[in-house]
């Protein structure tokens, strides 16, 4: 995570499902933000590992292998400096709750609306 | 009226007459006297009215007349009066005749009379009519003989007395069929010989009779033993018996053969026992099914929101695009195309769901055509396409000349549906599928190089709602395998998962050449 105001953000998608992932690669593309995109938690987890200078994450709550709900318990296991990271939920159909629940920062609601989406990368975005 | 004993003011004379008015007066009694050889000399009221004699009629005959012709031959008149002169008094009870030729039964009492120097002049005979004593006794002796008759013959009640020490003292019908005594064997024998040997060590038998006797009455129900050392579950019932004079005669003892009722009741209670296990079984399978249901439904929404989701953003980004007045025809083709897949991906589901529901309903019908089934299975793999594509290959060995009568798109279902079931759950394996007739029958499989399925899960796949997965995160509504469950049997085959995990999961169905319900009926299939 960079300070500097000619950062661009860079977002981390974990999220299973093929088409979504692609449109949203497609839409942060063309918001000027840099995105990557991961099939699930486990592989969302490797790469912070690696590497975790990321702004944002967008996290599915249902996918193979590592859920959304895993992945936040190892999330909270990662050093303390990356627990300041927002991450969003998407859920289909849970309760407005099961974000707080997980410890995540907010969520978006499926069908996801886009409009949302910038709302919350503008967040990260220097001022 | 004791005459003798008070004092009176009148003559000897007086009192002479008296008494002869006091004797011809008692009318409930035949009063008269006869001489040493049973002569009668006087008669009285009573006797008039007991015998239907008038006076004149009897005086001088002998007594002898109102005697049975019988009671004569034997001289018993004679005898009876031999015998008052001896012992001062004869009395008997018996049947006598009045003039009528009608009997009543006599009390008859006859008394040596002397004169006031000491010699036998003659006899006293007082009669009385105790006929209906006698009726009396005779109707209870006719009712207890009844009774006896009763008891004796009851067949499903031991019925037996006990005297006071409990020794056997009668023996009904159905005490011989309960314990298998004869009643000679068995009377004056002691009722111990019905307990087992436990009972008898612990003196019950000797309890009973004094409980029966301190509190009038003993119940019990426990075993008892028979003749030949068998057991019977008895109800038993003690009652202590009186005499007259409140002292203890003996025992009744009722006993009943429960053994049945027992048995019966036992029978009952494993039943009842059956039964609150079936329900509970019951209970937990439907616990299970809405558990399912509810999962299902979480399971539907979110696989229906998916491509819902990537339709509304494709759409947005697509708006977005012209807003900005960017574009770039090329992108929209393609965007446009992944659009079309979700909605194909989202009819499919809607489908199964609709079939579901037909399913259900009973309402899923089927069209059975003649159709070669090497091309109804290139249509299938067409319409698989891309998924196919990208895995890592499928080997088909397809009889070109396989042919039947079967549902087209149903059929086409089954296979579709077992094929993306490998690729999805065997990403990356390779998927070999047979197809060949056997006999009058064409059997298929679907072979796939996966994980498989755990054995818990085998005996479910073929159910609404369950997922092959372990991971409910892999999508999928769980109905795939019901459905082709379901138009298999629709086929009048069977469809079974074969293989244990970690070797991949085969899936084999066997449907008859011809499907037509007409030709089913006559060609059920047995095992895979």
């Amino acid at each position: 995570m960079s300070e500097s105001p000619l950062h661009t953000p860079r977002v981390m998608i974990v999220e299973d499902d093929e088409f979504i992932r692609e449109i949203l690669m497609d839409f942060l593309l063309e918001e000027g933000v840099q995105a990557e995109a991961f099939e699930n938690g486990k592989l969302a987890l490797t790469q912070l590992n690696r590497d975790y200078g990321y702004d944002l994450i967008f996290l599915d709550m249902q996918m193979p292998v590592m859920d959304g709900r895993e992945f936040m318990k190892e999330f909270k296991k990662l050093p303390e400096k990356m627990q300041t990271m927002p991450v969003y939920l998407f859920s289909a159909n849970s309760k407005d709750e099961l974000y707080k629940e997980l410890g995540c920062t907010g969520y978006a609601k499926k069908p996801i609306d886009l409009l949302t989406i910038r709302q919350i990368v503008n967040s990260v975005r220097p001022a | 009226m004791d005459v003798n004993s008070t004092p009176s003011p009148s003559s000897p004379t007086e009192n002479k007459f008296l008494h002869r008015l006091l004797v011809d007066a008692a009318t409930d009694y035949a009063i008269y006297a006869i001489d040493t050889q049973g002569n009668i000399l006087t008669w009285n009221k009573g006797a008039e009215l007991l015998k239907g004699y008038k006076t004149e009629e009897v005086i001088g005959r002998n007594f002898s007349m109102f005697y049975s012709e019988e009671d004569r031959l034997r001289q018993h008149p004679q005898s009876e009066l031999k015998q008052a002169l001896e012992k001062g008094r004869y009395e008997e009870e018996s049947w006598r005749t009045r003039k009528d030729g009608t009997k009543f039964w006599a009390n008859v009492i006859i008394t040596p009379l002397r004169n006031p120097s000491g010699e036998h002049i003659g006899f006293a005979k007082v009669t009385r009519d105790l006929t209906e004593r006698k009726k009396a006794e005779l109707a209870m002796a006719a009712e207890e003989q009844k009774f006896r008759v009763l008891v004796e013959t009851v067949k499903d009640y031991a019925i037996l007395m006990l005297d006071k020490n409990g020794n056997v003292t009668s023996w009904n019908e159905g005490a011989r069929r309960f314990k298998g005594y004869e009643a000679q064997e068995i009377i004056g024998q002691h009722f111990s010989k019905f307990y087992p040997p436990e009972d008898i060590r612990a003196k019950k038998p000797e309890m009973e009779l004094e409980v029966a006797q301190n509190i009038g009455r003993f119940e019990d129900e426990g075993w008892r033993v028979r003749k030949d050392g068998s057991r019977f579950w008895a109800n038993v019932i003690i009652t202590a018996l009186y005499d007259n004079q409140g002292e203890l005669a003996g025992f009744s003892k009722v006993t009943r053969d429960l053994s049945e009722r027992r048995k019966a009741e036992e029978d009952l209670r494993i039943a009842y026992a059956g039964l609150e296990i079936r329900i509970q079984q019951k209970t937990a399978q439907l616990e299970e099914a809405l558990r399912a249901r509810d999962e299902f439904l979480s399971i539907a929404s979110h696989e229906l929101k998916t491509p819902v989701t990537g339709l509304k953003m494709q759409v947005q980004l697509t708006k977005m695009r012209l807003n900005k007045g960017v574009v770039d025809i090329e992108k929209q083709i393609q965007a446009l195309t992944s659009a079309e897949a979700q909605i194909d991906r989202l009819t499919r589901l809607i489908d199964d769901l609709l079939d579901i529901s037909r399913i259900q309903a009973g309402k899923l019908s089927y069209h059975f055509e003649k159709l070669n089934f090497a091309l109804l299975y290139n249509e299938v793999l067409e319409s698989l396409g891309g998924p196919l594509a990208a895995s890592a290959g499928l080997s088909s060995f397809i009889d070109e000349e396989l042919e039947g009568y079967w549902d087209r798109v149903r059929l086409g279902q089954v296979l579709v549906n077992l094929i993306s079931n490998a690729l999805k759950y065997a990403p990356g394996s390779k998927i070999v599928v047979f197809a060949k007739q056997d006999g009058p029958y064409a059997l298929i499989s679907v072979q796939d190089y996966g994980p498989g399925i755990a054995l818990e899960k085998r005996g479910k796949i073929f159910e609404r709602f369950e997922r092959l997965g372990q991971d409910r995160n892999v999508g999928g509504l769980g109905l795939g395998l019901y459905i082709c469950k379901q138009i298999i049997t629709a086929h009048g085959g069977r469809i079974e998962m074969k293989n244990s995990p970690g070797q991949g999961a085969t899936f084999v169905f066997k449907i008859p050449l011809d499907a037509r319900p007409e030709s089913v009926a006559q060609l059920p299939v047995g095992s895979l």
